[in-house]
């Protein structure tokens, strides 16, 4: 899922960037100073999950934890994801720095969506309803991967492979990952509403805009 | 009893998970390799994902460096090789070749090939040569032009012969440069984490305070 230097065309590029920026500015002007070492935490799970791959087939998957950084993080996801897939980029040359910001975008948008369409069915106590709350957590990981896997085609229809062809290897390819992803969303979700329900939901409902945004610096 | 359940669920989601981590090496990632040597005339190409598996049925595209003209292109087999005959008009003109490997879902990189490695003969020699030539005296020259060939006949055999053997060396430093990540990457990518959260930390405190 990382696009390597040179595949793509420029407006590609600067439409990644663009999505990439937007997304990481919501993330740190909404981001809740008590949850700053979580989001660092949670993007090194995410740095090193994705460092993890899977022979799948001919192809090559690896876990993402996107649809848990979703959960937990809401849109601060994208700074966390941006930041493991710098360091990523830069130590170990996965991806490029060239095409950081269509990576980011195609990682952590997915993300995004399926926190913010599937949160709300944890309600206000998750343990009450194990299942409704598995099937949330299962549906949040798995489809932010399938999420990504056809942004990834997307951003790749400008090329010689085409949309439908890119669209096809990685989404079947990354099927059975995203099942396991699903499985490990679970339960990190249902751990996490155990021993530290506050890292799924804020204490006190946090009033708005009272920290003033990162531009006055 | 939502107690047991969660304990249901946990442990055999940590156990998948054990078993994933168990299946794979660390050396696994998703970058793509291409390497190339000359052989002759012959140019071999392989390429590789990093933790080694090779890149079957990827488009290799032979490239002038520079202008991005391409020359030829053509298909790995299942051993991630593809070979060709360097083409009339790059040993012509000596160009300086890029192989690109399109190992398909955004996956592409590439090797340089110089025109020294393939012409056999660095643009210095010629010069020599010549001039060397332009120099012999005229009733020597039957001599010298034999003693000329048979040196070039010698070079030519020793050239192939060190391509030959320096071949796998040079296989082995390109994989050299392209390990998978080591741990000491990847616990110093956590302590930037760990480092840029409390910066972010720090400016939140100077500004509530």
């Amino acid at each position: 899922m990382h696009i390597s230097e040179m595949v793509l065309s420029f407006p590609v590029i600067g439409a990644g960037f663009a999505a990439t920026i937007a997304g990481t500015l919501i993330g740190l002007l909404r981001l809740d100073p008590d949850k700053i070492m979580t989001t660092a935490l949670l993007g090194a799970a995410f740095f090193v999950a994705s460092l993890i791959h899977v022979p799948i087939g001919g192809a090559q998957a690896h876990l993402l934890l996107s649809g848990l950084l979703g959960f937990v993080l809401g849109w601060a996801a994208f700074p966390a994801i941006l930041v493991g897939l710098v360091l990523q980029a830069i130590l170990f040359q996965y991806g490029a720095l060239t095409t950081l910001g269509v990576n980011t975008f195609n990682m952590a948008f997915p993300a995004v969506v399926c926190a913010l369409t599937f949160k709300p069915l944890l309600g206000k106590t998750p343990l009450a309803h194990p299942v409704r709350t598995g099937i949330a957590s299962f549906l949040a990981g798995s489809l932010a991967m399938i999420g990504s896997s056809l942004l990834t085609a997307l951003s790749l229809a400008f090329t010689d492979e085409g949309f439908l062809i890119s669209a096809k290897v990685l989404v079947l390819g990354h099927l059975p990952i995203s099942a396991i992803e699903g499985v490990i969303t679970i339960a990190a979700v249902t751990f996490l509403a155990k021993v530290k329900p506050e890292a799924l939901f804020p204490a006190k409902p946090r009033p708005a805009f009272q920290t003033p945004p990162l531009s006055g610096e | 009893m939502p107690h047991f359940i969660l304990h249901r669920m946990v442990l055999p989601s940590m156990l998948v998970l054990c078993l994933i981590l168990l299946w794979t090496s660390p050396a696994l990632a998703h970058r793509v390799n291409i390497f190339a040597w000359v052989e002759g005339q012959t140019i071999h190409t392989e390429s590789s994902f990093v933790n080694g598996t090779p890149v079957s049925g990827g488009t290799v595209r032979v490239q002038e460096a520079g202008t991005g003209h391409e020359l030829l292109s053509g298909t790995t087999d299942e051993t991630g090789m593809f070979s060709f005959t360097v083409p009339q008009e790059a040993l012509d003109a000596g160009l300086d070749l890029t192989l690109i490997i399109e190992a398909g879902q955004g996956h592409q990189a590439q090797w340089p090939v110089q025109a020294e490695e393939y012409t056999g003969t660095s643009s210095l020699d010629q010069e020599a040569s010549l001039a060397e030539s332009s120099q012999a005296p005229l009733p020597e020259a039957d001599e010298s032009a034999g003693r000329a060939s048979a040196q070039a006949d010698l070079e030519t055999v020793i050239d192939q012969a060190l391509s030959r053997h320096l071949a796998p060396i040079k296989r082995d430093l390109a994989a050299m440069q392209d390990q998978g990540p080591g741990v000491t990457e990847i616990i110093g990518g956590i302590g930037w984490f760990v480092g840029l959260a409390g910066i972010a930390a720090y400016f939140r405190s100077k500004r509530s305070s």
